[in-house]
Formats: structure tokens, sequence, C-alpha cells
């Protein structure tokens, strides 16, 4: 069967082609979209802790329940639950190798879980000092102990991250506040490690909500247009 | 092809003949009855596949039915084979599902309140000079909280902010003398307008908005001067004088939240 | 169905001219390939295997962890995160490429006719193949992992897997090379092109996602792609040309349509590399991306329903061999499900079936479906029909393959009810936006507890299925010219012939 060998090739190959190698040559060529009346420039390369704590977030294996990635209002229920302001399109992570979109929700989407309000701070403006901090101090304890925030949930325990010491003179600012049945034992404290802190940071740093010519941000919540008030 | 050079050990080689006499050689060979017993219980290799009978007619029929809703599906659904489409409804696809209420990603748009952009704007451009808190630097930057050329006429602001202003300067008596740069080339009316706006209405301060079109009026009637103002250039124009097209100084409107 | 001039070997056969010599002839040249073949074979099988029942018990741990995840400590070796994909790894690259590379060897090496000496390159490459995997999962499992779905193991560890994988590809080729002149077997189609495709797709994929300058969603689509040229042209090629070579052989009938076969051939070869994306369904991927995905998977009921057609009608006749053979049960099944796999996953592709069931267990459902009841059914058949000619014993007990049988088809229908129900109730859930994360979680809990008693039926069945082929290896198998079945073929033959009789009105060989 002469035409075996050049049929079998030329069929993978056009497949490879089609899906892979044309479409990088298209979607390569994207640019961050410059807004003409702000100047902001989004997506902006996140670097430093964010960008280590992606590095942990892979390692944890977080993407194996979480997916980051906000779908059309009509494919399904993520604009509803405000897991974004908008659908993500591919220009959101055109800095991410690779991207961690996930296949599976177990747990909610976290494209843009650095903008959600989980910690009940009730700030409007999430990029404070104060709100970062609270949404931070949120988080550590998430993940030390899922059960301590939601009682049902079951998400692991990512207690690695931290480190149980002996309080030494003053408790360390970074000490997670936690209530008595969680607690160390007395004389001790939790804090969390480097890792804890960049896979944080990471957390905080997602945000795809600005508005892009291909995909424009519905307008905050408040407002009325958005319709009722959804959970998260 | 067997007499090429690749090495046994990688590929198998096609030995030329006599492949049945003595060269079997089972580790086992004195047991006849397993021999016979492997033989006996294998079948026959099949036969080569020699039918060439077609597909059954009905589902010749269900591929070429197939193969018309792929392309339909294709055409409906293809986003125009753009880059830049995302949501398969949002090309041809709208026809056949029709939106009630906008499409999905084109939701009402942020439109910022010029309030809101002129505070982001600021932050990048004045702030440096002027301060987050309006409150200058002493010697250096003149304040912009209560500030008379802030919060009176606008056409001294408007003029101030596009050509700049150099040369001391005494505000509430105190004295400045920095060098403020004229930003007519970098802002646009819409800009400017957005950023004083912002400042006319920030830190107690209250005075009516800026509009893009006065701005826009005032650029071209000062299109010829080429220097900036100096304290006497600024103070020489009237202290309530409107953009051109405007009126006098109409009072504050009701700033947006922030 | 023996007659000389179709018993194409090399050399002249000896000069009696009967046809039952002939026939003797080539069955005699079929048992010393089986020996020269047989301890790679016997190798891979065995890697398989181990591969398996560590699986088994890595899924049942899963299972647990998934409805408690304090079980097992909060340590970060065993956390969910990094066990998972493990797990998947093992089960892909351990126990069924194992599986499908030591069936495709012993298959090529009777087909292709080729007298072989030992393939000392094929033990080496098996070696480095199980190394590679083997560290490669204990580097996962301490955190080196990288995030794309089968391509979890670091890169390096899929380079050494890789060497080893190409010295078994240019064997399987070169055996092909040197087939006899003629139109050749379909299986050996399969077989060469899954070992070319897979080894393509595993250099362009580490390749593609090991350059540092290739960023954004490409990346996700490279993996996508990846993971379903991995399920639908290696797996499923692989599975396929086991089904082609053992229907005919047990039932004894040709297979119905040599067009057919060649058909189902190509239009898989241009299909399935399209058939990845749709996992992303409502994801950052431009639309006309994902259409061409959506319709080339939809398309892919072409193969599929030419494939049933030419199996079912080979298969006519001779359902009641299900009944007493092992391989034939165990094959058939397998290659019913690949039909229903099939029409799951083009159900799933669907945009308006993943509004509910996207990004939810009922994918993970249908990776299980097309990955065990259809390709590990196959390779159990296969192993069950392999293993007595390469160590010359019968299998020991009926019992025992019974029993394999019911715990691995209870088990993973089990698996797949559960799952799919589980993501069903996800999917819902998600889309409601008035029930809270936590309580999404819960909705699905009651079936994902069923997935613990599933997982222990697999978990069973494979121990079983293990120590089965232990005693196999060990020689302790029955010395029998007859093969282990599950029952009296006569008895099972009488039972059924009145059925057949008045729907076929003739019987079976």
């Amino acid at each position: 069967m002469k035409h075996f060998f050049p049929g079998i090739l030329a069929a993978f190959l056009i497949g490879w082609l089609g899906q892979v190698l044309l479409p990088y040559n298209a979607l390569s060529r994207i640019d961050p979209f410059v807004d003409a009346d702000t100047n902001e420039i989004y997506p902006v390369n996140v670097a430093g802790i964010a960008n280590q704590g992606r590095d942990v977030y892979i390692a944890s294996g977080c993407i194996s329940c979480h997916t980051q990635q906000v779908r059309a209002d009509y494919m399904g229920g993520d604009l509803e639950r405000q897991w974004g302001a908008r659908r993500t399109v591919a220009r959101d992570y055109m800095y991410e190798a690779p991207v961690l979109l996930g296949t599976l929700r177990v747990g909610p989407d976290l494209a843009s879980v650095g903008a959600r309000d989980l910690a009940g701070t009730g700030e409007a403006d999430l990029s404070t000092m104060v709100a970062q901090e609270k949404l931070a101090r949120w988080h550590y304890i998430h993940l030390y102990n899922p059960r301590i925030l939601s009682p049902d949930s079951n998400m692991p325990a990512y207690k690695w991250l931290f480190e149980e010491r002996e309080i030494k003179g003053q408790p360390s600012v970074n000490a997670l506040n936690l209530p008595p049945a969680f607690a160390p034992k007395p004389g001790y404290e939790i804090v969390p490690k480097p890792d804890a802190e960049k896979l944080v940071g990471y957390l905080l740093s997602l945000n795809k909500n600005h508005s892009l010519p291909e995909a424009k941000a519905a307008a905050p919540a408040a407002s009325p247009q958005a319709g009722g008030a959804a959970a998260k | 092809m067997s007499e090429h050079k690749i090495p046994e050990f990688l590929i198998p080689q096609k030995y030329p003949k006599h492949e049945m006499e003595g060269r079997m050689d089972y580790d086992e060979a004195g047991n006849v009855a397993s021999l016979h017993g492997a033989i006996a219980r294998e079948k026959s290799e099949p036969a080569y596949e020699g039918q060439n009978k077609r597909l059954p007619n009905w589902l010749t029929v269900f591929f070429c039915v197939l193969l018309f809703w792929s392309g339909g599906y294709l055409f409906l659904f293809g986003g125009g084979f753009r880059n830049d489409v995302f949501s398969e409804r949002e090309t041809v696809a709208t026809m056949y599902f029709p939106r009630s209420s906008a499409p999905a990603g084109a939701a009402p748009e942020t439109e910022k309140t010029p309030f809101e952009l002129g505070k982001s704007l600021f932050t990048g451009t004045c702030q440096a000079c002027h301060q987050a808190s309006g409150q200058g630097v002493p010697g250096q930057y003149p304040p912009l909280v209560g500030s008379e050329f802030v919060v009176g006429g606008e056409r001294r602001l408007v003029s101030i902010v596009l050509k700049g202003l150099q040369g001391p300067l005494t505000i509430h008596g105190q004295s400045y003398n920095g060098q403020m740069p004229g930003w007519e080339s970098s802002l646009n009316d819409k800009k400017v307008a957005a950023i004083l706006t912002y400042v006319r209405n920030e830190w107690g301060n209250k005075a009516s908005e800026i509009s893009p079109e006065g701005v826009a009026a005032l650029r071209a009637e000062l299109a010829s001067r080429t220097e900036s103002w100096t304290e006497s250039d600024i103070r020489a124009i009237p202290e309530k004088a409107p953009l051109p097209g405007g009126k006098e100084s109409a009072p504050a409107p009701a700033a947006a939240p922030h | 169905m023996s007659a000389s001039s179709e018993t194409v070997i090399s050399g002249k056969p000896p000069s009696v001219s009967s046809a039952r010599s002939a026939d003797y002839v080539e069955k005699l040249a079929l048992a010393e390939r089986d020996a020269a073949i047989a301890l790679p074979v016997l190798l891979l099988f065995a890697s398989a295997i181990i591969w398996l029942v560590g699986w088994s018990v890595l899924n049942f741990i899963l299972a647990i962890k998934l409805v408690s995840p304090g079980f097992l400590g909060d340590g970060s070796f065993f956390t969910y995160g990094r066990l998972q994909p493990v797990a998947t790894n093992i089960f892909t690259y351990g126990w069924a490429s194992c599986a499908g590379m030591g069936t495709a060897l012993w298959v090529m090496a009777r087909l292709c006719r080729v007298r072989v000496g030992t393939p000392f390159s094929v033990l080496i490459g098996t070696a480095f193949w199980n190394t590679g995997l083997l560290i490669g999962i204990i580097a996962t499992q301490a955190g080196a992992g990288r995030a794309l779905k089968y391509l979890e193991l670091p890169v390096w560890s899929q380079l050494i897997m890789f060497l080893g994988f190409a010295l078994i590809a240019i064997y399987v080729i070169g055996l092909f090379v040197h087939r006899p002149p003629g139109p050749g077997f379909i299986s050996q189609f399969y077989i060469v092109a899954a070992f070319l495709w897979l080894g393509w797709s595993l250099l362009a994929a580490n390749i593609f996602a090991s350059l540092p300058w290739v960023r954004g969603v490409i990346t996700a689509v490279n993996g996508a792609w990846f993971a379903g040229n991995f399920q639908g042209l290696w797996f499923t090629a692989l599975g396929l040309a086991a089904v082609y070579y053992l229907i005919p052989k047990v039932t004894g009938k040709a297979i119905h349509s040599y067009y057919l076969a060649h058909l189902g051939f190509w239009t898989l070869a241009f299909l399935y590399p399209w058939t990845g994306l749709h996992q992303y369904n409502g994801g950052p991927i431009p639309a006309w991306l994902m259409t061409l995905s959506i319709v080339a998977t939809t398309l892919t009921i072409v193969p599929v329903a030419t494939v049933a057609v030419n199996h079912h009608v080979t298969m006519v006749g001779s359902h009641f061999m299900m009944h007493y053979s092992p391989t034939l049960r165990f094959t058939v099944a397998g290659a019913m499900c690949y039909t229903a796999s099939a029409v799951t996953g083009i159900l799933l592709a669907q945009r308006s079936v993943s509004h509910i069931a996207g990004m939810s267990f009922a994918g993970v459902a249908q990776d299980y479906f097309v990955l065990y009841t259809f390709f590990s059914f196959v390779m159990f058949g296969a192993i069950y029909f392999i293993m007595p000619r390469l160590v010359r014993r019968e299998w020991v007990s009926a019992q025992l393959i019974k029993f394999h049988f019911w715990g691995a088809a209870y088990g993973i229908g089990l698996t797949i009810l559960f799952l799919t129900v589980a993501g069903l109730f996800q999917g819902s859930g998600w889309n409601s936006a008035v029930i809270r994360p936590v309580m999404v979680a819960q909705m699905a809990e009651a079936p994902l507890r069923g997935t613990i008693l599933a997982a222990f039926l697999l978990l069973a069945g494979h121990a079983v299925f293990a120590v089965h082929f232990i005693l196999m290896v060990l020689r302790m198998g029955q010395v029998s010219s007859e093969p282990t079945y599950l029952a009296s073929p006569t008895a099972s033959y009488g039972y059924y012939e009145e059925e057949e009789q008045e729907t076929h009105g003739k019987g079976a060989a």
C-alpha cells in the first residue's frame, strides 16, 4: 500500500497545522490593549512574587479542581455568579505559560479571584491596602484549612505551606488568626511560609475584568443593569 | 530489503530461507505434548479480508446528512473564522439566536464618568508634582486645594494646563517657583476636561465641570501661542472668563460618587 | 481458510502437499514467532499489570480523598491535586500503553511473518519507558509536575520515556517494512500508524510546551491537541488493531469487509487529530477553532459507525462464543463500548451539552469510558489470548477470569454511572447562581461516595487478574490442548443454536 506512509503523515500534519501551528501564528500576534482614555495597559505581565506563586499553584495541583476561565452568559452560570465581569478571551492569558485553564470544577473558578470580595470586607475598591490585607488573611486561613471557613468543604488542607512555630517574644504580624478549635497549642503560632505568600500573591493578582473590545465588561454589580445579587 | 546494514539489534532482519528446518529451538524441545498442545489449540490465521462490501445504504445517506449538517454548523458558528470572536453566537448565529438583552460580552459598557476618568488620569499625570492630596510642595508646586485658579474661571485654568506656567507664582501669600509644562500635545480634549473636572471637585473644591468642546475651542484659539504663561500673563485673563462658547461659570454639578 | 495459496511464509513448506500439513506448518511458524517475541511481550504485560494494580490502589485512595480530604493526612506528598494526575499518568502511560505496546508487538510479529531474533532493543526500550515513568511519577508527586493533561510528567522524564518508545517503535515499523508482499492486514496499518502518531505527538507537544516564548492560550490548545491524539490516535488505533485481529481469529471468520476496514482507518486518520479541543467548550479559544473541533468530533461517527458495522456483521452468528471464550467476552464488550463511548463523546462535545456537563465529572466519566471500558477491556481480552501462547500453559481457572470480568464490568459501570450523575449535579449546580460553592460540592457528594465502592470492585478484579497472571508467568497454568473456557463451548453453542437458527438460519464454526 504505497500511499500508506504519506497518507498517515499527511493526515496528522494537516491536523497539527490546523489545530496548533496556524492558531499559534495567529494568537502570537496579540498585543496588550491600551485604553485610549485612561492610558491603562491590559493585561500586564505579572512579575515577582505573583509569578512565583504561579509555580506554587501548579506544583500544588490546584488545576485538578479549579478552572480559570469565565464562560459567556449563555454557556453557563459563570457571569451570574460574578466569577468575572465578562467572559475571558485569549488576550487575558497572553503572558501566561502554560495557561491554567483547567478542565474540572470541583471548586469555583479562579480567573478573577483577586477581584472577588471573598473575605466580605465590604470595601468597594479592593485595590486598597486595607482590602488587600483582609483578602490575603482570608486566603491564608482558607489554604491552611478550608473547613475553618466552610465546614463542609472537600478541598484539601494545605498545611505544608505553613509553619507552626513557637512564639518568641511578640507574635508574628503574619500569624494566622485561627478560631480556638483550630488554633495551635498555646505558645505557638501558624505562620505562612514563603510558598504560601507566593501563592496568595498570585491568587490576589488574578483579575481578568478589564473591558476589551472583543469582550466588553458589564457594568459593576451595584448598577441596576447587572441584575440581582448573586452568591459567589 | 534484507541486505541493508541496519543492525539486527534495532530492526528485525528477514532470514532468507529454510525457516522451518531444524531451527526450532524450544526450551523444552522434548516436550512433545506441550508442542502439540500449542499447535492443536491454535486456530488458523484468518484469511486476508478479501471482500469489498460497501456501507449499507442507509448509513451512506446518514453520513451525507451529517456532512451537510457539518457545513451548516461551520458556517453558522464559525465566528467568521476571526481570531477575535470567542462567542460563537456573535456573528452569523445572531440571526437564529436573537438576544433578548444585549449579547454576551457586549453588555452595557463601563463608561467612566469624567470625574472617575479624571481621577485615574490625575494619578499618572499631575500627582507627581501636585501630590495625591492636592497640596503641592511648598516653594515649588502650588496646591490645588482651594486655589483661585482651580475653582475660579474656566479659561484661566484650561489655559494653564494647555500651555504651562513658568516663573514665580504667589497663591494664598505663598510663593512657588516650579516649571509647569504645557500639556496640549500629550493630553487630548477629553482627558484635559476629565482631569480638570476631577480637580475642581476633589479635596473640598466645588466648581463646574469642564467640557471637552470648550477645551477644543480654547486650544484652537490659542494655537498660535508657543510660550507658556507667566503669573502676570495669566492674571491678565479676566478672572471669571469662560471658555469660548461657554457662559460664566455655572454652579457646581453633583459630584460623582467616589 | 488455510488453502495453500494463502499460506504465505518465506521458505518452502515440506513436500507433503495436503492442506492439513500446510496448516500445521503455518501453526508451527506461529508458535515459533510467539517464542521469539515472548520475552519482550511478557515484560511489557508484566509492567502493564504492575502499573494497573498500582493504579487501582491509587484510584481507590483518590475516590476516598474526594469526599474525605483528610484521608492519609494533610502532607504535601499525598495531596489530591498531585495524586490525581499521577494516577491518570500511571493508568495511561503505565498500564494502557504497556499493554497496548505488548499486544501490538505480538500482533505485528504474527502478521508480518518475519523471523526475529531476541529483540534486545525492545527490552531496553521497555526498561527506558518504565524507568522514565517511575521517576517522572515520583517527581510529580514531589511537586515538579506540569499543568497539561496527560503531559504532567516533567519533560525530562518524558524524554527518557520517548527514547524507550522510539526503540520499540523502530522495531515495530521494522517488522512492518519486512512484511510479505500483499495487501496487508488492517491491524498492521493501525499499529504502525499509532506508533508514528504518538511519536510525533509526544515530540511536538513536549517541545511546544517547553519553548519559553510560546505563551497564551495556544499552550492550552497544544495540550488539548495532545490529549485528543493520545486517546483518539494512540489508544483507539491500538485497540481497534487488537479487535480486528482477535475477532476473526477467535470466531474463525474473516472480517466482513476489506473496504470498510480501510474506510474506517482513513477517516479516523483525518478526523481524530481534530477532536481534542472540545474539553474547552466556552473557553477563551477563538470560536472558529472550537467549531472546527466540534464538527470533526461529530464527524467521527463516520469511522465509528463503519468500524461498528464491520465488527457487528463479522460477529453475527457468533455471539454465543462470548459465553465461553474469555478473549471474545472482553474484546467484543470492549468493541461495543468503543461505539458507545464515541457516541457519548460526540454528545459531550456539543456546546449545548457542555452548558451543563462541561468541566464536570461527566468529562472524567467519558475518559474512563474510552480508556477503560473500550481500551482496557480489549487489552484484557488480548492478554487472555496471548499469554497462553507465550508461556504455553492455559489459564489456571475460569472462576478467576469470571471474577475479573464481573469485578471490572461492575466496577467501571458503576464508576461511569456515578461520575456522570455527579457531573450533571455539579454542572447544574454551578449554573444556578443561588447555590453556594460548598453546596455544589455537597450535591455531587452522594454519587462520589458511590465511586469508592466502584473503585474497590475494580481493585478486587485487578488483584485477581494480577494473581492469575503471576501464576501463568510462573508456569503454573494448565497443560492442555484446549484453552480455558468460561463455559462449555458445545453447551454454549447448543444453548444458542435454536436462537441462531431462527434469526440467521445457519450455524457458525
